[in-house]
């Protein structure tokens, strides 16, 4: 009986140790853009869209703008696709990728526009990914 | 008063009735002279939540627009079917469709309880209540003030649209409401200090939930595969985690009562699984419906109204502290009997079972509350990604098939012999040796890509299925009523086995096409055919054809993927590439136009869709009416990111508005937003500045988005082998699900009309045999 428990007990112990390893691995953090700079993992930043600064290049296929986060530090960002849905408009943008030299190349976008549903005004997200 | 008032009505009526009844069974739990009246409430509860469903199925079936929610997510030229099935689309008539199942499910359960029949349906009536009082505070029924009923409504999400949508509500929310019949049933049994008789009047409704839920996380399922179109039929969305967290913990519960039954062990986990399901999906309502989650989800259910939210929120604080409570007050008294008794034996078998399923859930959990513990805890929401899940779970996987592997030849109760059981599972064993080593083989030659950690899970699933298999070859004659766990393990041991080897050896094809142009791709001349409905709009039932002509003699065929802008609400359009699967025994092929979004690109001439227009001018174009004012340069000349805009006076049903839609001379542009929707474009290499003209492009506007004749189509087609395995084993375990159902509902009649004489192993074989047959030995 005894061996029974430890077996059991050492396998969900070395199980639960590997999961916790996984959460490490695999979270993806929120940084400010200087952060997101000097980062070599897969990150996620948030700021203003900068104005004006929103490119779709229909022949690549990409979408290309510039961030600006709380402390007026921009970012410029590649997302390797058309965005979907009206990002110009967008209040606020997060991006989620990773440096890449320069530029955050972005595989997933998501951001919040001020929309209309249902007579009520609120703030949605929208997602656009690779 | 009209329809909808009298639905409002009855939703308070039902609000009142459930309340009543919580209070009156409770008393009857004491005084029993009160039970009668205690019914009688709940039956008006019953009655109330049943009409408000049917009033709300009758207001969109009759498309009466008046109804803001019928205006919301219904429209009159929707087939009757999609009539119906917006009457669960969105939030309030999703609630509501909860609380009709709860009512409903009640009355079967009120007739197996006996004795039990106060305590439980007190508990299971307050949570009745409480969706009765969200419904009151997220109302289906509100109506526009007459001189503001829109003459049309906004229709049912075109994603909604589909066969596989209509059914998946309906069945998931059985699932949902039956989560509560445990949960009572738990309360009243920790009330009455009774541990081992709510076991068997559990039992058959936590079969019944295990099988409703599954099911309709399946459905879920298909319906993804079948129509977004990225491939895939899982994508731990936090939707679709919180039906899997509860599933799983009922999972765990069966297995724990089968043990309670069998060898009288587990009283307090199968206590606490069973005050565990429903406060879990409590909690998966809140995540995914009060907004916290917003910012990771794409789920598109709206917040939930203040009032109706802090419902929900005290639901769960109410019966998470509850149960837990109530479980933990107890927990001394309740019986701790030691049933593993060494490696070799069914005990340890099903509790290493139990544990890996509950940890699966656990981890599960973890990784979708991520967004608001991060919240919590650093004040910015991080999400995990996907990959997450599969790492984390994976230990607890593999020890669970390894377990579903052996456990037909394990003996309840003793220790079994190692050379005996050595030579059990050797012929499965055997066998699943001979077929991995002809895969690896096969692999090899086939320079397929090999991974250790893909091929030992597809091994492990076929011995599952193997031994399984040999069991219910053997049991199906004997007594087929008790093949249901063995029939569903086959079925878990398939959907790995097809969803292993779909996803890691699944093989992508792009390709670019146009009029006149053919690519290759898996045997196939592919090219592009033109559409459906050439001279309609593009949308859900204009679909693109693709001839798919065979190189090697095969059959050709047409694929007919679906490619549109869906502007159901029109300040949210998005791309919908809806798949064309073309089935064959061995793989699925998955077509679909574009990878999420890329999108069909149009650039075209086409006099409806395109407008030359110089400075000065005044042109019109369908309802709008443009004049070209200025260029408006930006940027020096010479650098790659100069851009020249053309400043456009609109308007648009009488209203005037400035858009500026501008060219970037590195070959992109930066389209402007119409009123209405659609978008406007120009592009560099169109400007003429002698001229001083350039051509409008139109992008997405209503009424004017036929299809081109020179587009662009993205291709994406990917070979999904073993696929289909997926699908027949969801259906073997619905089948072994569906029959251990029947056989518990049997027992629990059987039982309750004869009391004392019936023991607790019911439908069980003697166990005369020195050497008993695997399996047979206890039941199940």
């Amino acid at each position: 009986m005894k061996k029974a428990y430890l077996f059991a007990i050492g396998f969900i112990a070395l199980g639960l140790f590997m999961a916790g390893r996984a959460m490490i691995q695999t979270i993806v953090p929120y940084v400010s853009v200087a952060e997101a700079r000097e980062s070599t993992r897969k990150v996620q930043v948030k700021g203003k869209l900068v104005a004006g600064s929103l490119q779709m290049d229909a022949m690549r296929g990409e979408t290309r703008f510039l961030i600006e986060d709380t402390k007026g530090d921009r970012l410029p960002i590649v997302h390797p696709k058309l965005a979907q849905g009206n990002v110009e408009q967008a209040t606020e943008i997060v991006a989620i990728g990773q440096m890449q030299g320069k530029v955050f190349v972005a595989e997933k976008i998501l951001y919040k526009c001020p929309s209309k549903y249902q007579g009520k005004q609120m703030q949605e997200y929208q997602e656009s990914s690779q | 008063m009209n329809t909808a008032e009298w639905g409002r009505l009855v939703i308070y009526l039902g609000a009142a009735g459930a309340v009543a009844a919580t209070v009156l069974f409770a008393l009857a739990a004491k005084y029993e002279g009160w039970l009668v009246w205690a019914r009688r409430a709940y039956a008006l509860a019953v009655f109330s939540a049943v009409t408000a469903f049917g009033i709300l199925v009758l207001l969109c079936m009759r498309s009466d627009f008046s109804v803001v929610y019928v205006a919301n997510f219904s429209s009159s030229d929707l087939p009757w079917y999609y009539k119906l099935s917006s009457a669960w689309a969105g939030q309030e008539g999703s609630f509501l469709l909860w609380a009709f199942w709860t009512a409903v499910l009640g009355l079967l359960l009120i007739r197996r309880l006996k004795r039990y029949e106060p305590l439980t349906m007190a508990v299971y009536s307050s949570i009745l209540a409480f969706l009765m009082a969200i419904l009151t505070k997220q109302s289906p029924f509100l109506q526009y003030p007459p001189s503001e009923v829109p003459p049309e409504g906004m229709g049912l999400n075109p994603l909604l649209q589909n066969y596989w949508m209509a059914i998946h509500p309906p069945t998931i929310f059985i699932g949902f409401a039956s989560l509560a019949i445990p949960f009572s049933i738990a309360v009243a049994a920790l009330l009455r200090n009774d541990w081992d008789g709510w076991v068997q009047i559990a039992m058959p409704f936590v079969i019944l939930c295990w099988v409703t839920l599954g099911a309709g996380l399946i459905l879920g399922g298909y319906w993804a595969y079948v129509t977004l179109g990225w491939g895939g039929f899982w994508g731990w969305d936090p939707v679709e985690n919180s039906s899997l967290v509860p599933w799983l913990v009922i999972t765990g519960l069966i297995h724990g009562l089968v043990v309670q039954r069998n060898r009288g062990g587990l009283h307090r986990s199968n206590l606490l699984l069973a005050l565990l399901g429903a406060p879990l999906f409590f909690y998966g309502t809140y995540m995914t419906r009060s907004g916290a989650l917003a910012e990771s989800s794409v789920h598109a259910f709206d917040a939930l109204a203040k009032g109706a939210l802090g419902l929900v929120v005290a639901m769960l604080l109410t019966y998470t502290v509850g149960g837990l409570g109530l479980w933990l007050f107890r927990l001394r008294s309740i019986p701790a009997k030691q049933t593993a008794e060494g490696i070799l034996s069914r005990d340890l078998a099903f509790s290493l079972g139990i544990i890996s399923l509950v940890l699966i859930a656990g981890l599960t959990l973890i990784g979708a509350s991520m967004p608001i513990i991060s919240l919590l805890i650093a004040k910015q929401s991080s999400a995990v990604e996907v990959r997450y899940y599969h790492i984390a779970n994976a230990p607890f996987a593999y020890l669970m098939q390894l377990l579903l592997g052996l456990v037909p030849f394990l003996s309840w109760r003793k220790v079994d012999d190692t050379d005996v059981f050595l030579q059990r599972i050797s012929a499965p064993w055997y066998a699943t040796l001979v077929i991995g080593l002809a895969v690896a083989f096969l692999s090899y030659f086939m320079r397929l890509p090999v991974a250790v950690g893909v091929f030992f899970l597809m091994l492990l699933a076929t011995f599952t299925i193997l031994s399984n298999a040999i069991l219910v070859w053997r049991l199906a004659k004997r007594s087929p009523m008790s093949i249901g766990g063995y029939l569903t393990h086959i079925g878990v041991g398939l959907v790995l086995l097809g969803a292993a080897a779909s996803a890691f050896y699944e093989r992508k094809a792009e390709a670019l096409l146009t009029n006149g142009m053919t690519a290759e791709m898996f045997g196939f001349k592919v090219s592009y055919a033109g559409m459906t409905h050439p001279d309609e709009e593009m949308g859900k039932d204009n679909a693109v054809r693709l001839k798919f002509e065979s190189l090697n003699g095969g059959k050709s065929f047409e694929a007919r993927p679906v490619y549109y802008f869906e502007t159901h609400n029109p300040m949210q359009p998005r791309r919908v590439a809806e798949p064309h699967i073309y089935k064959h025994l061995l793989y699925d092929m998955y077509i679909a136009i574009g990878s999420d979004g890329g999108g069909v690109i149009e650039r075209t001439q086409d006099p409806g869709r395109t407008l030359p227009i110089r400075r000065g001018e005044t042109k019109k174009m369908g309802e709008y009416t443009i004049r070209f004012r200025e260029f408006r340069i930006r940027g020096q000349m010479g650098e790659a990111d100069m851009s020249i805009g053309a400043v456009l006076d609109v308007e648009y049903k009488g209203k005037k508005t400035e858009m500026v839609p501008e060219a970037v001379l590195a070959r992109g542009w930066r389209p402007a937003k119409l009123p209405g929707g659609g978008e406007v474009a120009i592009f560099a290499d169109e400007i003429n500045a002698n001229e001083r003209q350039v051509i409008l492009h139109f992008f997405g506007m209503p009424g004017q988005t036929t299809m081109p004749d020179h587009v662009i189509v993205p291709v994406e087609v990917k070979l999904k082998p073993l696929i289909n395995l997926v699908w027949l084993g969801t259906i073997l375990m619905m089948l072994g699900g569906g029959i251990a159902m029947r056989r518990r509902f049997a027992e629990l009649r059987q039982e309750q009309q004869e009391p004392a004489a019936v023991p607790a192993h019911v439908g069980q074989k003697p166990k005369a045999r020195t050497r008993p047959a695997p399996g047979v030995t206890g039941g199940q």
